[in-house]
């Protein structure tokens, strides 16, 4: 449910940054832009795509995606499986019948 | 530029020093820092070395506060909820507010890197230089320096969990985005309802570029919007419970619900309600995410 939430947010966040980057990129007045208008909307793309990057590099960190020891989280999740290495029946060597 | 200097009495010399630090600001740096140490400590809460953290912290605090001041004395002077500062008042000398900001600087770093650790330091350091080298020029030619500022204002809870566990992690991260993303639409209604005094000061803050209020609107609503699954991440890197996962989420809402009125009303009695909102949101949260987090 809470992981849900969290997608479910996340999504509604990244639906409204690419409709406000579109939006600035390519909705224009039939006029044309105001003198000034291009280098205000340019200033805020940028606004924009700061978010989404900041919100991208939590999701993951989250997901458990990046590898390096600040980017992992600290506490321990619970374990789902134990793999039991010592174990005679597991093969960790396997064939190659085609030679 | 020549002043004159208004002969003090050591009282008002004291408050002058008190107003050059922002006690508002270094006392949210303070709690941001015990926030992010609590969250950190694994079992017990060394309540020595949280003492360390949170003096040294202040100083870099006050430190960034005072040299900022010092850099934007004339800005501060053209802007009528500055100018009664006191270097632009003319209550205090130039030179004595650098040399004041310089002791506090050294002295922060020194303290956070002998009572705490390097890499506490380092993240004050980093900090100090962000708020007041990049950030502050920054002020006077794009508005993209809130952004920008936002970096620094957002670090002090890193640093507290930096000293509470000796090492930076995901969990800190996601602290540092969550006090990112709060100050963005917080600050966007305080620029919206001073930005004539912004544009007296000759700093362009968005609602100053932007005098429709089009682009300010949209923006308060994105980060108000992005605040919202980041704030639940605690939950998901199992640092908070499920009180916390639903309190965040109802408290995102009421933040994001603050934020659309303002962007659909632009007017100033509704950012005085996002901005109080705001000043609601951040110590709530961080009362949830400290009432509700998960023992190691």
């Amino acid at each position: 449910m809470q992981a849900a939430l969290f997608w479910l947010t996340g999504g509604a966040f990244f639906a409204l940054q690419l409709g406000m980057v579109l939006y600035l990129l390519y909705a224009s007045p039939a006029a044309g832009l105001a003198p000034g208008e291009g280098r205000r909307r340019r200033v805020e793309i940028v606004w924009t795509l700061v978010p989404a990057s900041i919100v991208v590099a939590v999701v993951l960190m989250v997901t458990g995606f990046t590898a390096s020891s600040w980017s992992r989280v600290r506490t321990a999740t619970a374990v789902e499986r134990v793999v039991d290495v010592d174990r005679d029946d597991v093969r960790l060597v396997r064939h190659d019948a085609r030679r | 530029m020549q002043r004159s200097v208004a002969i003090a009495t050591p009282a008002s010399r004291l408050a002058d020093y008190a107003e050059l630090v922002k006690p508002r600001i270094t006392l949210m740096v303070v709690v941001t820092t015990a926030a992010g140490f609590y969250l950190g400590a694994r079992e017990s809460v060394d309540l020595l070395r949280l003492l360390h953290t949170l003096l040294g912290t202040s100083l870099v605090a006050a430190a960034a506060s005072a040299l900022n001041q010092v850099l934007e004395r004339d800005t501060d002077a053209r802007m009528l909820r500055t100018r009664s500062r006191p270097l632009p008042a003319g209550r205090m000398e130039t030179g004595a507010a650098l040399g004041f900001g310089l002791a506090l600087a050294a002295c922060g770093a020194a303290y956070l890197a002998t009572a705490v650790d390097l890499l506490t330091a380092g993240l004050g350091v980093a900090t100090l230089a962000l708020y007041v080298l990049v950030y502050t020029p920054l002020k006077r030619r794009s508005s993209l320096c809130t952004i920008v500022g936002a970096v620094p204002g957002a670090l002090p809870p890193v640093m507290g969990w930096t000293a509470a566990t000796g090492a930076l992690s995901a969990e800190a991260w996601v602290l540092f985005a969550i006090l990112f993303f709060w100050q963005l639409p917080h600050f966007l209604a305080i620029a919206w309802n001073h930005r004539e005094d912004y544009a007296r000061g000759g700093q362009p803050m968005l609602p100053v570029e932007d005098p429709g209020g089009a682009s300010t609107a949209r923006q308060i609503v994105l980060y108000c919007m992005a605040l919202l699954p980041v704030s639940l991440a605690p939950s998901l890197v199992h640092l908070t419970g499920p009180l916390y996962f639903y309190g965040a989420l109802l408290l995102g809402c009421a933040y994001l619900a603050a934020g659309v009125h303002a962007a659909r009303e632009r007017s100033r009695e509704a950012a005085l309600t996002l901005l109080r909102v705001s000043v609601i949101y951040l110590p709530a949260l961080l009362a949830l995410m400290t009432f509700d987090k998960v023992p190691l």
